[in-house]
Parts: C-alpha cells; structure tokens; sequence
C-alpha cells in the first residue's frame, strides 16, 4: 500500500436522526477517499455510546454532546484521554399534523403542551381558533401520536415547552412525561405511515420525514410564529451558542432569530485511538464530515443543516487533534 | 475426455469417478472463469460473507453478546476483508464500470471492525472458504475463497451430473439437468455466498437421491450416487437455515418421481440405512447449529437498507398473495440477472432460456399418462408455494426481500424432474434430431458466452449509450485478471467442450462439429435407435411400464403424444 494511503471502514451506532446524516458523509467521504466505507447502524443514542464504550465502533452519534466526566470516562478503543463530542449537523424537529383541508397551522408552545397533554382534544378549540384566525378549522378530534421514549425528537421538544414557562416535567431529555398521549412503541416511518392513515392525527416528526407528506405547524418562538423551513432553521442555528472544549464543541438553536427546533447531531468519537490506523481513518473521516461537500450532502439528501461557521471550524480543530497527543 | 465417452459407450457399467473428475475440472473452470471476471464483491451479499469467513476461520463462530447490531454482526477481521463493503461503487449502477472501486492491497492487514448480515449463519461453508486468508492477503486472498468455494461448488454439480448419468434412462434427465445450468447458476458460483452451494447440494441430493430410487434392486451399483445424497444432505443441513427447506423439496419431489412401493423398498436396504445413518450426525449437527443460533443473538435487526423495509402491521395473506403473483417475475432472475440486481442478460440469452423453460414446464402437459409426472406437478406447486410461503414469513421483519436466486435449487429440481419423467421415452437419434440438437447446443454455446462477456462489458466500460461494443476494445476501464477478452475465449472453449462432452455423451460419440474431429467416421451412425442402444447397453432392469409400449420398448415423445397416452 503507498505511504499515506487512507483505506479502511469505520462503524458506528447511533441515533435514528442520525442516519441520514451519516450516511450522506459516508457517501462524500467514499467519493473523496476512495477504499473507504462507514457502516452506520441506527439502532438509538443509548446503544451506540454503549458499543463506543465497548469498543464495538469508531464512533457513535447522539443528540447530546458528552457530559465531562462521562466523556473521560470512555475507553473501547479510546487511550485514556477519553472521548469527545463533535456537533456535525442539525435536523429540524417539527409538529407534523394530518388534517384534511388544512395547510397552514400556528400553533405556541402552552398549546402545544396542552395538545400533548390532553388538555386540548378538537382542532377547532377556541385556543388553537385564536392563533389561526384565518383558518377554517374542522371540529375534529385530535389524535397524538409520538414515538415512545427514548426518541430524538423528544429532547427539542421537550427543551422548547419547558423554556416557555409550560408545566412540563419530563424524566428525562430525551423522553415524554408520562401525561403525553399516544406514546406508541414505533420507529418513526412507521409512526408517520400511522399518522398518514389518521385524519386529524399530530405527532412530532424530524424534518427529514415531514418534508411535503405532511403539513408542518408553525410554531411560535418569542412571540413570532416561525416556519419550518432550511432557511429560518439556518438563522437559528447561526446566530446559536456554541461552545467548545477539549472534548466537546456544541451547537444551540436560537429562537429569536429562526426556527429553533431541532436536534443537534454530536458525533462522538476518541480524542486518541489505542490503534493508529484507526485515529487516522477517523480524522479522515472527521474531516469529510466537517467538509463543506459532505454538509451540502447532507442537507440535500436528510435535509440536516450545518452547525454554525463557528461551531465547524472549532470541530475542525478537534478532528485533526485526533491522536496527536494534545 | 476419452474416459468419460469410454464410460458410457464401452462399458456395461458407467465408470463414475473418471466422469466427476471430469465434471468437476469442467464446473470448477466455469465458475473459476465467473470468479475472474466478475469485480470482487461484484457479487449478491458477497461483502457479508467474505467477512463472516474471514471471522470464522479466525475463530469468530458463534454470535458474542454485545456484538448484534441493527446492520449486522460485528468481528474482528484484517483490514482489507472489513473494508470489502467500499468496493460497491458499481453496485446498483450498471452504467459505472468497475474501475471506481479501490485496489485491495496486501499489506491493509491491520485488525478492525467487519459488519456482516451473515453472523449467525452454519460455520461449515465459511470455515472451508474462508481458508485463503490465514494464507493470504488482499485481493488474491479474495480471489483464493472464490475459487475454492467455487472448486465447493463445482465438486456438488459433477456429483450430481455423475449420479443422474447412473439412471436407468439418463438422456433426458441429464440433458435437462445440463440446461438448468442457466448463466445464473455459473455466475453464482464464481462468487464467495453459499446460495451457490444450496443450488449445487440440492441438484446433488435429489439426483443421488432418484438414482438410489431408479436402482432400487441394485443400490450396490449406485454407491456413489447414495454417498452424493449423503454429503449432499450433511452440506444443505450446514449451509443456511433455509437449505433443510430445499433438502426437503427434494426428496419429497424425489419420492413423488417414483411409485411409493419403490420408495418403501428402497428404505428397506441396508445400504440405504448405513447411508441415511452416516449423513443423520452431519444433519443434528446443522439442527443443532440452529438452535444455538435461534437462542443467541440477533443476526440482524433489519433489512438491508435499500432492498425493503418491514411491514409490522401488514396482513399476511397479502404478501402471500402478492408473492403468487409474481412467480413468473423471478424466471429472469433464473436466467441471468446478474450484479448485485443490475446485470439482466442479453435479450437473446433470456428470449432462448425463456423458450427452454417453457418448453421444460409445457412438455409435461403433452406428455401421457399424467401420473407419470407426480414427481413434476408436485415440484411445480412447490415453486409457486413454497416461495410465497417463505416470504410471507418474512415480510412483517424484513418486507419484501425474496429473489429468484434463492429459488434456484428448487427451480434445478423442478427442471430435472421434467427430465425424470420423459425418461420412458426413447431419446432421439436420427439425423434430423442430430442435425437440430446441434445447431441447439452451438446456439446456448453462444448464449453462455454471449452473458458472459456481456457481464464482463458491464463491469469493463459499463452498459450506458456511450459504452458499447467498441468501446470495450478501444477503450477498457476496467481490466479482470488476464484480461476480458482472453477470459471470454477461454469461457467459449470451456463451454464448448461441455457441449461436445454432453453431445457425444447423448448420441454415442457423435462430434458436435460434423466431420472436424479425426474419429468422427467411427462413431456409429445416426440412427433412430443410436443413443437408445448405448442405453439399452446399460439395463438393468425391465423397461418401466406406463408410458412404454405394449412390447416393453420406451417410446418416443412423438409416438406417445401419437398414441395419446
């Protein structure tokens, strides 16, 4: 093999937002280093930090940068310096609703909350009426189907209700409080199939999913109503916090300036592998990923957006941190 | 050669061993050739199991706790078989030849992660095929498990071949037998996946198998057929889950072929037994193997991205339905569709297979009486059930996943057991019939070659209007070991001599070229009564009645469609 010849496969497991992502920086990375190959498998953010920390992958996604200490902790096929969270994309989160003759809704986080909850069961209550003035709504039944947790989607969600000040207390993130109707046990195509065959059904769907199948509720974020389109998602993203760190470079959504629902993708991966064939392939890989092709692959193909300038030159610097002893 | 033709022409008693040795060395170089001229990993699922071997010949057999992902299982192989998955950037894609997949080098040997779908799979095939590796690096370790997966392969088809040539009447059955040897059927077994050895261990075990039944009074003559059906059996329990379902197919086809008097005798003898004692320890271990691998960790959590998506909700009756309705869409895939699904053959190629096998599945319907075709009308139900049945079971997990090739060894079965049932018939020998059969055998000559280097122009400058013919001299961009064109002359030679081999075989030593070969004046001449003579040499018993003659002389197909029986 010439010197410096890049060649090999990487696996990694993790969260179902993840995949489309994943697999559209494989794609990029496969046309642009040729020999290589990354084997994703979706099988949720609990079961990938698992096989990362088992040593039965490269890396693993979630849709939360690594506490510190958990983040040190790591070994698999890390050294003792532990592993890292690299924010590498943002999938738009949003409130997919089936309601025939219907296209536009505006929905505000204490109606959302209430939706969810049970507490608002027509589509034509006088709350929902008051922030769609101008639609006609049917008195029809509501009907909440969400992805029982763990879930993705749950976390943004979970985060944008209790902001607003809503008595919303999940036991976790990335789970419903228990008082959320319609938890059903489905990945999440199979809950938008659900949803499809449910006139007057709701559920929370990633951006990807919803596309032009269903219409995707405004939503309000600091008093305006905003849309769920790449556009306003990108203005909440680049005017979001960013954070960076030895072992972590994260991403916030900002309301005020855009959509700002969505889950952050954190890629997890070690700050130096035991195997030095495997900390070169994942800084190729790393690279590609933060790579401008690899982002517009993704957002063409999963419709996930781009972490901030900011929050991808500081995962940059990371990536080619990778096993340099730093 | 000469063996061979001295076997069945010279002697009261076929010579088995010299015609497998021959058979063997001529399957082993046809799928060798598919070996080479078909991209690694150019094959269906290969990746999968190249890894798998790769782990288990490395000690990685059994499925540990912690390593069953949603893709597949995790090992820990050398770099180069982990990275086999990179190589599929014609996969799909016809149009892209093979020159984008990167060069697998010898030295990429350093331990990482391999994913395959074939994790909790029988280690026996891998076990043997994946051997190359702990001798080899690189491509030419990939190409090493080909081939002796392959020379695997090829050892079952020649069994099979010697064994139907053991049948009181063989003609048909083994002119049938060679038939359903489609491009499909080679293309496999130049590839690393056991499908290719279910297809080859099935055609063994039911040849074997009908055989010891045609031979009921005389097993002691048939022992290597009763040994074939043995190993075959030992083999189909080890393979995939799915074999022991063809294994069954088999016999019970086989069974249906004969009167069950027959079938009773035969499990009454003491050859028989020692056989079926020898090959059940083979089968419990499969049995065994199946149950460890149903009480350990999941082989996969879901379909192959890309191929379905499951169906949780889906009524079951619809996918059976849906799978009736299609068994007539698979016969191209039988044919020849080549790749990873992206290859169809050239119209030719499937417009005369097409015409083959519907002459294959129509003759039983001009052909009387009808009870002579048990054994075929049961086989044929099973091509419409058993698929349905199989996928339907599937569907819910893993949608719609099933294709053609996985039918491949009943579709073997269902075609020999046409030529089991024209066996009462005299074959042809008359200069006409000469003359015919071979424009007919130069004809799928042609065909075989012409799939086969259409393949290789797909894999060579890639099937799309600015890549034709031409461009596969002037400018290749993709090269197959030693070159397409030497591979495709090579191909033509070996299908050639299979050819002449089988013909000779059929009409007593007549060439398949008239007059080009030095002993061709002393071959005896074509008449009616030629081959059915070189038969009748071989008799063993009386002539079967049903469709025979009222003087105990099989009839042709014309006399008994004349006669109307």
């Amino acid at each position: 093999m010439p010197s410096g010849t890049i060649e090999g496969a990487l696996t990694g497991i993790g969260s179902n937002a993840g995949q489309g992502a994943v697999s559209a920086w494989g794609l990029a990375w496969g046309s642009s280093v040729k020999g290589t190959y990354v084997s994703y498998s979706p099988d949720g953010s609990a079961a990938g930090l698992k096989a990362f920390q088992d040593g039965q992958s490269q890396f693993a996604v979630g849709s939360a940068p690594l506490p510190e200490t958990e983040a040190s902790a790591v070994r698999g096929m890390c050294s003792s310096k532990g592993a890292m969270s690299i924010a590498a994309g943002v999938l738009p989160v949003g409130v997919a609703v089936k309601l025939k003759g219907v296209n536009d809704l505006v929905l505000d986080a204490k109606t959302l909350a209430q939706i969810l909850q049970g507490g608002i069961t027509r589509w034509n209550d006088p709350k929902i009426a008051a922030l769609n003035p101008e639609t006609t709504l049917p008195d029809a039944a509501i009907t909440v189907l969400v992805q029982e947790g763990p879930a993705d989607t749950a976390r943004p969600v979970n985060s944008y209700l209790k902001d607003a000040g809503t008595d919303w207390n999940p036991p976790a993130q990335d789970r419903w409080p228990g008082s959320v109707k319609g938890q059903v046990q489905s990945p999440p195509l199979d809950l938008a199939n659900k949803l499809d065959d449910t006139n007057g059904g709701l559920s929370i769907l990633d951006g990807s999913i919803i596309g032009n199948r269903f219409v995707a509720a405004q939503l309000v974020f600091d008093g305006k109503p905003q849309r769920l389109q790449a556009s306003s998602v990108v203005d909440a993203v680049s005017t979001g916090n960013v954070t960076a760190s030895s072992n972590a470079v994260t991403q916030a959504l900002d309301g005020r300036s855009g959509y700002g629902l969505g889950t952050v993708i954190y890629m997890y991966v070690c700050r130096e592998y035991t195997d030095d064939h495997m900390g070169r392939l994942v800084r190729s890989f790393g690279e590609t990923v933060l790579s401008e092709e690899a982002q517009k692959n993704a957002n063409a193909f999963a419709f996930v957006m781009s972490p901030s300038k900011k929050a991808v030159n500081e995962g940059r610097a990371l990536v080619n941190a990778i096993g340099d002893g730093q | 050669m000469s063996l061979f033709l001295r076997s069945v022409r010279g002697r009261s008693l076929p010579r088995p061993l010299p015609t497998f040795a021959l058979l063997t060395a001529i399957f082993f170089l046809l799928f060798g050739l598919w070996s080479l001229a078909t991209p690694l990993m150019g094959v269906p699922d290969e990746p999968a199991h190249a890894i798998k071997a790769a782990a288990v010949v490395r000690g990685q057999v059994l499925v540990e706790d912690g390593t069953s992902f949603g893709h597949g299982v995790h090992v820990r192989v050398p770099n180069y078989i982990a990275t086999l998955h990179a190589q599929s950037c014609y996969k799909f894609n016809r149009a892209q030849a093979a020159d984008c997949a990167a060069p697998i080098y010898t030295d990429d040997t350093f331990t990482n992660i391999g994913v395959t779908s074939a994790g909790s799979y029988n280690p026996m095939y891998y076990w043997i095929v994946g051997l190359p590796t702990l001798v080899m690096s690189g491509a030419p370790a990939i190409y090493g498990m080909r081939l002796v997966s392959a020379l695997f392969c090829a050892v079952f088809f020649a069994a099979g071949f010697t064994a139907l040539t053991e049948l009181r009447r063989p003609k048909y059955a083994v002119l049938v037998a060679a038939l359903a040897m489609t491009p499909m059927v080679l293309f496999l077994g130049g590839g690393i996946n056991p499908n290719s050895l279910e297809i080859a261990a099935t055609m063994a075990a039911f040849s074997g198998f009908v055989v010891v039944l045609d031979n009921r009074r005389g097993t002691k003559r048939v022992l290597p057929a009763l040994a074939t059906v043995a190993a075959a059996t030992v083999v189909l329990a080890n393979a995939r889950q799915i074999s022991l379902v063809w294994l069954l197919c088999a016999l019970i086809v086989g069974v249906c072929s004969f009167r069950l008097r027959r079938v009773m005798t035969v499990f009454s003898d003491r050859r028989v037994l020692t056989a079926v004692a020898l090959a059940v320890p083979g089968a419990l271990l499969g049995l065994l193997w199946m149950y460890i691998a149903a009480n350990g960790p999941a082989n996969v959590g879901v379909a192959p991205e890309g191929i379905a998506s499951p169906h949780p909700d889906a009524p079951l009756y619809r996918g059976f339905m849906i799978m009736l309705d299609q068994t007539y869409d698979f016969f191209p895939q039988y044919i020849g569709t080549m790749g990873w699904l992206d290859t169809p053959v050239p119209e030719l190629v499937a417009l005369v297979w097409g015409a083959l096998m519907i002459t294959g599945l129509v003759v039983p319907f001009c052909v009387r009486p009808l009870r002579n075709w048990t054994g075929y009308w049961v086989a044929l139900a099973m091509l419409y059930l058993v698929p349905a049945l199989l996928q339907t079971a599937l569907w819910r997990g893993m949608g719609f996943i099933w294709q053609g090739r996985y039918t491949l060894p009943l579709v073997v079965v269902l075609f020999i057991s046409v030529g089991l049932g024209l066996r009462k018939l005299r074959f042809p020998g008359g200069a006409l019939s000469l003359r015919i059969s071979r424009v007919f055998f130069w004809l799928v000559v042609a065909c075989h070659t012409l799939a086969f280097v259409y393949v290789l122009r797909r894999y060579v400058v890639g099937i799309s209007e600015i890549a034709n013919w031409q461009t596969l001299f002037s400018s290749p961009h993709w090269q197959p070991p030693l070159g397409w064109l030497p591979l495709t002359v090579l191909y033509l030679l070996v299908t050639a001599v299979g050819a002449l081999l089988l013909f000779r075989y059929l009409y007593a030593g007549s060439p398949l070229v008239k007059g080009s070969l030095s002993h061709a004046g002393k071959s005896r001449p074509s008449s009616g009564t030629v081959a059915d003579d070189t038969e009748g040499s071989n008799r063993r018993e009386p002539a079967p009645s049903g469709a025979a003659s009222a003087t105990g002389q099989p009839m042709s197909a014309g006399e008994s469609l004349r006669q109307g029986k």
